[in-house]
């Protein structure tokens, strides 16, 4: 179990659970004076969409928040690099 | 004394026909006909393992075997078991290596032509998989993912920033059911009295509210702890205590979230940790 931290939201968090499942993190929406909930600007959602694989890497170089996100099917070198939100970082 | 078990490397005095007799399996395999298994994996590093035997037509009886790692994150995975072969299915299963427990894994053996999952012709068997608990053909059976007991999960959530709230979403084809929830909240030295309340929304709309009974002051620490209590009971030393209803179903994307009035930016919610009932949506 490795603990990250978001580059969003400031949030810790596991990245798997004591039984052996993952955990997907997502970002908290902020809640203004009265109450009511807004969805960050760079809002982190680590749990895959229908359809879209999400593979987590280290890629030398440039820190360890660096992850794949691609279409099913799609050779994952072919895939763009991305970090969500503003990607994540060891805690 | 023990008798010594009948051994496997006795001549057999038994011999079948094999050719020009019906087959002893009724499931007839075509050549453009595929044999897949569909996985909803929730378990990290599971290994599923696929054996069968075929009957060709020309009386010879092939085993069959194939192992595939699906990833952990309870989507759709499509194997392709057999392809390409003309024969008889005598029987297949499915089973997976490593200690995974019921809920984990949710399976389906089925036959359909061309791509896999695009025209299914049957569905041969469908469950949960455990290392307890294989699927087998024959004699096959159906259970729905959602069927019977899920898993019971002790999960640790984020631990938020100061000043944030605390929110927890339901994993993509995952259903909970919410158990216990239990958080701790640390107040800066911030004037003004915290109510807590305890929100369940679809991923915007709102449509559940648990509040606690009790505001709380600065620069003190509470616990609070939701679960179906049945009434709104008082502050117990420094547990705070939310009812909520005891059967709360929460589907993907949805959220257990925090919303707490006068909420300071030094204010501290820790990891909440939650008890949930979990099944594999497929």
């Amino acid at each position: 179990m490795v603990l990250w931290r978001c580059r969003t939201c400031g949030g810790v968090y596991p990245d798997s659970q004591p039984d052996g499942m993952r955990y997907f993190h997502a970002c908290p929406p902020l809640v203004d004076a009265a109450g009511e909930p807004h969805e960050r600007a760079e809002k982190r959602d680590e749990n895959p969409a229908p359809g879209i694989v999400r593979v987590f890497q280290t890629i030398p170089g440039r820190g360890e928040n660096q992850e794949r996100i691609f279409v099913r099917g799609v050779p994952v070198e072919a895939a763009p690099i991305v970090a969500e939100g503003r990607g994540r970082e060891p805690a | 004394m023990a008798q010594e078990p009948p051994s496997a490397l006795l001549t057999p005095r038994v011999s079948f026909a094999r050719h020009e007799v019906q087959p002893p399996a009724e499931l007839y395999l075509s050549a453009e006909t595929i044999l897949f298994a569909q996985l909803f994996n929730a378990f990290t590093g599971a290994t599923v393992v696929t054996i069968g035997r075929l009957l060709h037509l020309n009386g010879q009886v092939v085993p069959f075997f194939q192992e595939t790692r699906p990833v952990a994150d309870r989507s759709s995975v499509d194997q392709r078991v057999i392809t390409n072969a003309e024969g008889f299915l005598l029987g297949v299963r499915l089973g997976v290596r490593e200690a995974v427990r019921t809920g984990q894994l949710y399976g389906r053996l089925g036959l359909s032509y061309g791509t896999v999952g695009s025209v299914d012709v049957a569905e041969l068997a469908a469950g949960k998989i455990s290392s307890q608990r294989a699927l087998n053909y024959p004699p096959g059976g159906t259970e729905g993912a959602v069927e019977g007991a899920g898993i019971l999960r002790s999960i640790t959530g984020t631990d938020p920033a100061a000043g944030a709230e605390i929110s927890e979403t339901v994993p993509t084809n995952a259903r909970w059911r919410l158990i216990a929830l239990r958080a701790t909240l640390v107040t800066d030295a911030t004037a003004g009295a915290r109510v807590v309340h305890l929100f369940f929304d679809d991923g915007a709309a709102v449509y559940l509210e648990c509040v606690a009974a009790s505001s709380h002051n600065p620069s003190l620490t509470r616990q609070y702890s939701a679960a179906a209590y049945g009434v709104s009971p008082a502050t117990l030393n420094t547990e705070v205590l939310i009812p909520s209803p005891p059967q709360l179903y929460l589907l993907q994307g949805h959220r257990l979230r925090t919303s707490t009035n006068s909420l300071a930016a030094g204010d501290n919610w820790g990891a909440p940790q939650l008890l949930v009932e979990e099944w594999i949506e497929d």
